[in-house]
């Protein structure tokens, strides 16, 4: 999956509320129905890009299982990115639809 | 800011944020096993559909240690030390290296040092590149250099405008007594213009004035005469003869038997107008002198803007005039101007630029018995490449890891090189006690500066031709079928180590003449 797109699941789930590693994978995986399934290949790198270009920050607290873990929360400068990005691909979306359309027709 | 803090803590806490991510990694692992047994999974299965699913932990692990500020530098430092303990391993080979480039780069420094001091850098006059000592010529008598005739200096001073002054000077050694205590010093009697055209302001006291100047009659045959003589001091005489006393102006003493006042203490470094001089007295070379007896030396400061050719042709325009005024003492007599710097390093030049180039051979040899060296231990590393390639190391990593083994060579014979320059600098006055400008020679920012670079320049070279061959047997040795060639190979050392033999007797060769 295209970095940027990626970053762009991440930021948008996010959006709701702060969520672990595993809860952002499975909730990409869930809302997606399947079709986006993210790696932890993926997933890691791309949380430690964003978290360098301050769009999200990590704290460390307990899990469902108890357990410690790192909890991601977007910044007010990750949610202006998710705003600018959405209306891109919005952008992006509809224009590749229009055009699709129009070959079929 | 918080940059800056977060990429401190990248850069300082490398070891908690990996533990941290494994933390997390494994938790995530956890979590989704977790998740397949309540949905029914047997406990075993579920982990390994996880692994299956999501990958390798460790690799994304490593993912994440190259993502965080400095892995370069913590890779780099893995490899220099993993460097260090392979060098160490062979220690006779390693010993070797460091000698041959600490020697190569030890002497090239010393070269660099003398050459820089002597004859790249100015001398350390005010605008001492307009400085041009003047020399008569006679190509009728075959003369191609000879000193002024004090006769001819004032109508020089007089006639040409394309100087701001010339000054006559004549130096010998005169006996110089102060407090019961005589000894012979290197004196220069100095015309008029000496002193503003040096543009050198004393250390204490003042230089000469115009009228003890005319009052100066100093006669080299009688030794000095004339009405309350005054003479200046050179730094090293003040503070070798005087303890440096700050009360030495006006205090007397004697030159040759007679009482001189001294007016003034030029600072240390001051070797003008010959090397040596640590006293000067004035000199009225005015009225009526000699022509035809070229003994003096003289000193001009060219104006600026005027080039010291056309300075020449003026001068020589006056001197023409002159030998048709005078043509029983000045026919065929003309001038030459030399850069000051020039006539005071003279020969010592060429002869440093010679040697300069010899020891970059001999520094070039260094480098190639070097990696000769590196080659023959390259020769039972095969295996090892062999191995490390086969544990998902790359050819590009075997590759930089072979020139940092050189690096690191280079590096050690480099600090080696550093410390016999130094050394080797201080023996220099010893060793060739006559050379110009030897004490402006020193081991200084511009050495070590270069000593760095003939370093790195000695790293490249020398690791070069491991690196290629090292390259070229990474291509042919992808699996490990070389450990059984590995006996093989030692026999075909053979002819490696008669290059080597060859290398060191080239070196020695060169080193000897």
């Amino acid at each position: 999956m295209a970095t940027e797109k990626l970053d762009l699941l991440i930021l948008k789930t996010l959006a709701l509320d702060p969520l672990h590693g595993y809860g952002i994978s499975r909730r990409i995986e869930q809302v997606s129905r399947g079709v986006f399934r993210v790696t932890l290949g993926a997933l890691y790198p791309a949380l430690q890009r964003l978290e360098r270009a301050g769009a999200i920050k990590a704290t460390w607290s307990r899990s469902e299982n108890n357990r410690r873990a790192r909890y991601y929360t977007l910044t007010r400068a990750g949610r202006q990115r998710l705003t600018a990005e959405q209306q891109a691909w919005d952008r992006v979306a509809e224009a590749m639809t229009r055009v699709l359309q129009a070959d079929a027709e | 800011m918080n940059a800056l803090w977060s990429y401190c803590r990248e850069l300082f806490q490398r070891r908690r944020l990996d533990r941290e991510s494994v933390d997390e990694l494994e938790h995530h692992v956890e979590l989704a096993v977790a998740e397949k047994v309540r949905a029914g999974v047997d406990e075993h299965e579920a982990r390994r559909q996880a692994r299956l699913e999501m990958g390798s932990i460790d690799l994304v692990r490593e993912q994440l240690a190259e993502g965080r500020a400095g892995f370069l530098l913590e890779q780099l430092a893995r490899e220099v030390g993993y460097a260090g303990r392979v060098l160490r391993k062979a220690p006779g080979p390693t010993g070797l290296s460091v000698a041959t480039i600490g020697v190569g780069i030890a002497v090239s420094t010393v070269l660099f040092a003398l050459i820089d001091g002597v004859v790249l850098r100015p001398l350390p006059y005010p605008s001492a590149d307009r400085l041009v000592s003047i020399f008569d010529t006679n190509s009728e008598l075959g003369v191609d250099r000879a000193g002024a005739a004090s006769g001819n200096i004032d109508d020089w001073r007089r006639h040409a405008s394309s100087f701001e002054g010339i000054a006559g000077y004549y130096a010998m050694g005169r006996t110089l007594s102060a407090d019961n205590d005589a000894d012979v010093v290197l004196i220069a009697q100095v015309s008029t213009d000496f002193f503003p055209l040096v543009r050198v302001t004393p250390l204490l006291g003042r230089t000469f004035t115009d009228a003890e100047t005319l009052a100066a009659q100093f006669n080299t045959a009688n030794g000095p005469t004339g009405s309350n003589p005054v003479v200046v001091i050179g730094h090293d005489l003040w503070h070798q003869r005087f303890g440096s006393d700050p009360d030495i102006v006006d205090r007397s003493v004697m030159l040759e038997r007679q009482p001189f006042r001294v007016v003034g203490v030029m600072p240390a470094g001051f070797a003008l107008p010959e090397a040596g001089v640590q006293a000067w007295i004035p000199w009225d070379l005015s009225g009526e002198r000699p022509r035809d007896q070229h003994y003096l030396g003289a000193l001009a400061r060219v104006k600026p803007g005027v080039p010291v050719g056309q300075a020449q042709i003026e001068l020589n325009r006056v001197a023409g005039a002159l030998a048709r005024q005078y043509p029983d003492t000045n026919r065929g007599w003309g001038v030459q101007l030399t850069p000051l710097a020039t006539a005071v390093v003279g020969d010592s030049a060429r002869v440093l630029w010679i040697l300069f180039a010899a020891v970059g051979l001999v520094l070039l040899v260094a480098c190639a018995n070097v990696a000769l060296l590196s080659l023959m231990r390259g020769l039972d590393r095969s295996v090892e490449h062999a191995v490390r390639l086969a544990l998902g190391s790359t050819p590009a990593r075997l590759l930089r890891q072979s020139w940092i083994e050189s690096l690191v060579l280079a590096l050690l014979g480099g600090g080696l090189g550093v410390g016999l320059a130094a050394g080797g600098l201080r023996l220099l006055p010893w060793l060739v006690p006559d050379f110009p400008r030897l004490d402006e020679v020193a081991m200084d920012v511009r050495a070590l500066w270069f000593a760095l670079a003939v370093t790195t320049l000695a790293a490249l070279v020398s690791g070069f031709v491991p690196a290629w061959r090292g390259a070229r047997s990474v291509r042919g040795l992808p699996s490990l079928h070389g450990l059984r060639a590995t006996t093989s190979s030692a026999r075909r050392a053979g002819h490696r180590s008669g290059g080597v033999g060859a290398g060191v007797a080239v070196w020695l060769g060169s080193a000897g003449t």
